[in-house]
């Protein structure tokens, strides 16, 4: 009697997602599994064997990947991120120093519109201080500092530079926010000094 | 959140946003995501943690991997060249048993005279080193020697290496 025997490996899926796959450099959707090998007759998996690694495997090119790849985030969460950091920095500038100054008002919400939102609008900065009312900048920066590189780092704190001093020196209020977002974004404070540096710069150079 | 936060990332458990918070698909708490402060508050008692729905309750075959399939070529393409070298070794073989009649062939006594035979034969005696005019062109070591047409065979006793 023919007896086919063999060996095979199945997978457990422990969980389905979205991640950045870095062979596509894009958005994909991933399957975490827990590979085990089976010994099978006549291909019929019947005793379970060994255990392998777990991995992430990219559906859409089927490449494998330890699971630390899942940490880094995808473009959409990376874009929540740094909408979200955005939002919270200059919303922390406006509570502090612009509440009451319509044209600063405005200004803050064209940069929004650019940098988050085209329709971002006043009703929507009204609610953002409500709702970052008491929330410490921190916690919306630190994500951005983990995940954005420096040039990205720098050019939030640049915008907000730019728009703090827009109208001349700010209130010495705007200044340590300015310095404490700076710290957040993990910028040196030399760092923080040039950066104010040239924005003060380019604002006297353009008015 | 925060103690939202400090939750292990264990993958059999997915975060359950509240109703009316427009979070992204991943959207994880575990892995520093913060939520909106212009999103609503959750109800009361809400339930925060939920079971993945993709965790498997069976499992799947292995699906073939891009990773590996340069490999699986490259190996194809080894075993193919074993294969092919094979046959051509097998066929230089055959081709090498053949026997010749010129300088450096093989022969064997037939009856009264000789045959050409493949120099790996074991009937092997002689090895021609010369076809010439007549017998005094033989080269020095030459044995034995004898007529073919219009020319003459130069032997001398065959060794097998």
């Amino acid at each position: 009697m023919l007896l086919v025997w063999g060996w095979r490996s199945l997978l457990k899926v422990l969980g389905v997602g979205e991640f950045h796959c870095p062979r596509c450099d894009a958005d994909r959707p991933y399957r975490l599994v827990y590979p085990r090998r089976w010994f099978t007759v006549f291909w019929i998996p019947v005793v379970p064997l060994e255990w392998g690694e777990q991995y992430v495997q990219c559906d859409a090119c089927k490449g494998a990947y330890r699971q630390e790849v899942l940490s880094t985030p995808t473009n959409q969460q990376f874009g929540y991120i740094l909408s979200l950091g955005t939002r919270a920095l200059f919303t922390k500038i406006v509570s502090v120093g612009f509440t009451h100054d319509e044209v600063m008002i405005d200004r803050a919400v064209a940069v929004l519109q650019r940098a988050v939102d085209p329709t971002y609008n006043q009703a929507n900065l009204v609610a953002d201080v409500q709702g970052f009312e008491g929330r410490d900048l921190h916690d919306y920066l630190t994500p951005v500092a983990v995940n954005a590189s420096p040039q990205g780092r720098e050019g939030l704190l640049s915008s907000a530079v730019s728009y703090a001093w827009s109208q001349g020196a700010p209130s010495p209020e705007v200044a340590q926010v300015i310095s404490e977002a700076g710290a957040s974004l993990q910028l040196t404070p030399v760092h923080v000094g040039g950066i104010i540096a040239a924005a003060r710069s380019d604002v006297s150079g353009t008015m | 959140m925060t103690e939202l936060q400090s939750q292990p990332v264990d993958r059999s458990w997915v975060f359950n946003p509240p109703p009316l918070w427009s979070t992204f698909p991943g959207f994880d708490p575990r892995l520093g995501h913060m939520p909106d402060p212009t999103w609503p508050p959750a109800p009361a008692d809400w339930v925060w943690w939920v079971p993945n729905p993709a965790m498997a309750v069976a499992y799947v075959p292995k699906a073939p991997s891009k990773v590996r399939k340069p490999l699986l070529i490259v190996f194809g393409l080894l075993i193919a060249m074993v294969m092919i070298g094979g046959l051509v070794a097998n066929l230089f073989n055959g081709w090498m048993d053949e026997p010749t009649t010129g300088v450096g062939s093989c022969w064997a006594p037939e009856g009264k005279g000789l045959k050409a035979v493949s120099c790996r034969s074991s009937q092997a005696t002689m090895r021609m080193v010369g076809d010439v005019k007549s017998p005094s062109m033989c080269p020095r070591g030459t044995t034995e020697v004898t007529a073919r047409n219009a020319t003459y065979v130069c032997l001398t006793p065959y060794l097998p290496e």
